[in-house]
């Protein structure tokens, strides 16, 4: 599983650069933001969570189409799936793998987003900790997209139409929590919890759903 | 006719009953299309791997 | 299609045969259209002689549809899902074509449900959309609806797409609860109180009956339609394998 890992991280890292276009998607999502909105410091510090959190959603979509395509393509995919260990494990380490590749760069990237879009430090710390306990659910929810899609030529496209709209309560409790750190009346810890609770049941369901599709594909 | 809100009110009865001509009419159109490939694809001697005799056919 | 179809002596797997189905659904659409046309009839009868409420005025007639159609939206979505556990579990052929037609009627009755939401919001709240919990999950709503169509029409191969759309729709009907929750607790938070002061009293009977009707109208047309399309769905697989007979023998002659 580790040898696994390992490999996982270093291939998701050299496809297309992966860590860094990220990266420079997320910048992008976020400098293009106060060109519409308008040069408001004030406004910007208000809104600016919100666009942190968009910015991310958008940004750990990109890769994800590339999860399993590869390695299905190489044949590689179903010599793993025939070993002993359960195809859930698999998407598991994969999708994990896949995270730390792509996901954790952009929370790591957040303090410089941060102050471009004038937030304060305590609100710039909050984002980055519940990117980074959310994002890997965004990760595992799209294991399952691009599980069910892996076989599709154009598949990314479908892939976000399919799993943006399952995001839903992720972005909102992410940026809930954000704005309880930031703002004194509103609780910071409850929607926390429950983005830590949907983390946790969205790497168990995705990785099982995911795991049986690729499973049922190779039969 | 229906007081102030006639403006609302005709347009969403007329959404609703647009929506559900579209759907009955297109399945409706899309089932006759198929009626007739069938009947072509059979003309020309095609049978389905399932069928041994005609009898349980229908339409 | 046919040959996954475990026979057993018991009856309930004997309509599973598609060309039983086929009979059965032939014989049945006129009954079922007929008894829709007659019950959206007497609900709309119903609907126009009631008298104004006292608190929306007129506009209380596009309730008569938008509650329905809201409704049937739904009960799409729960048609679908248990269509995804038959696939899942018992591999059933039907299912996938049961999940297959259910998907584009549920697509339109969701939208019909925002429309007219938007047309009855302007009068009553003075918008015709708000960001309240409700209507948000329903857009989410029409998005996954989209999403699983736009899915349906991208994968060729029929079993790879039964499975792939069946766990699509499991995942989705798992995660709606939550999105509905997640988005409730959000609008507490940000907005309170600006769209709840549409009260609800208890309905009187003037109002309730030409609801249901209509309502039982909408769930009569949604299966009417729904056994339309898995008819033509089952026709098009057909021609699928024909087709591909023809080309077999083709090759081989």
């Amino acid at each position: 599983m580790k040898a696994l890992f390992w490999r996982e991280l270093k291939l998701s890292s050299q496809v297309g650069g992966g860590m860094l276009t990220g990266v420079l998607f997320f910048l992008t999502i976020v400098a293009v933001m106060p060109f519409a909105i308008g040069p408001d410091l004030k406004l910007l510090a208000r809104i600016g969570p919100a666009v942190l959190w968009t910015g991310a959603l958008l940004a750990s979509l990109l890769g994800l189409d590339r999860l399993f395509q590869q390695e299905r393509e190489d044949g590689s995919l179903d010599i793993l799936l025939m070993q002993e260990t359960p195809p859930a494990l698999l998407v598991f380490v994969k999708a994990f793998a896949h995270w730390v590749a792509n996901g954790l760069p952009l929370v790591l990237a957040v303090p410089i987003f941060g102050i471009i879009l004038n937030m304060s430090p305590i609100g710039i710390g909050a984002t980055m900790l519940t990117l980074a306990v959310g994002t890997p659910a965004i990760t595992f929810i799209g294991a399952v997209g691009a599980a069910v899609t892996v076989s599709l030529p154009r598949g990314g496209l479908l892939l976000s139409i399919l799993v943006l709209p399952l995001t839903v309560p992720i972005l909102i409790f992410g940026v809930t929590a954000i704005n309880g750190a930031v703002e004194d009346p509103a609780p910071f810890l409850p929607p926390f919890m429950i983005l830590c609770a949907l983390t946790l049941f969205f790497s168990a369901l995705g990785s099982l759903a995911a795991g049986w599709v690729l499973k049922q594909s190779t039969d | 006719m229906f007081g102030p809100h006639t403006a609302f009110i005709v347009p969403s009865y007329l959404a609703t009953a647009a929506v559900i001509l579209i759907l009955v009419v297109w399945t409706m159109i899309e089932h006759k299309a198929q009626r007739t490939e069938i009947a072509r694809l059979e003309k020309s001697g095609i049978k389905r791997r399932s069928d041994k005799s005609d009898t349980n056919r229908h339409g | 299609m046919s040959e996954t179809i475990i026979k057993q002596n018991t009856s309930i797997w004997d309509y599973a045969n598609p060309t039983r189905f086929l009979g059965i659904a032939d014989r049945i659409i006129p009954w079922l259209g007929g008894a829709t046309i007659l019950c959206i009839g007497l609900g709309l009868y119903l609907g126009f002689s009631a008298p104004e409420d006292y608190q929306q005025g007129s506009t209380v007639l596009i309730m008569f549809i938008h509650v329905p159609a809201s409704w049937v939206a739904m009960m799409s979505y729960s048609v679908m899902t248990m269509s995804a556990i038959g696939t899942l579990v018992w591999r059933h052929p039907l299912a996938d074509i049961s999940l297959r037609a259910a998907a584009p009627i549920g697509a339109a009755f969701t939208f019909l449900g925002l429309l007219t939401g938007a047309l009855w919001g302007k009068p009553m709240w003075g918008t015709y959309w708000v960001w309240d919990a409700r209507l948000t999950s329903f857009l989410v709503l029409l998005i996954i609806y989209l999403g699983i169509i736009a899915l349906a029409k991208a994968i060729e191969e029929p079993t790879t797409a039964a499975r792939s759309l069946a766990i699509i729709t499991l995942v989705g009907s798992i995660n709606i609860p939550i999105i509905k929750f997640s988005v409730d607790w959000w609008n507490t938070l940000h907005q309170p109180a600006s769209v709840s002061r549409l009260a609800k009293p208890a309905m009187d009977a003037v109002f309730l009956y030409p609801l249901l009707t209509m309502a039982v109208g909408f769930s009569l047309f949604f299966f009417t339609v729904h056994l339309m399309k898995m008819r033509n769905e089952i026709l098009k697989r057909r021609i699928r394998t024909m087709k591909m007979t023809a080309a077999r023998q083709a090759e081989r002659g």
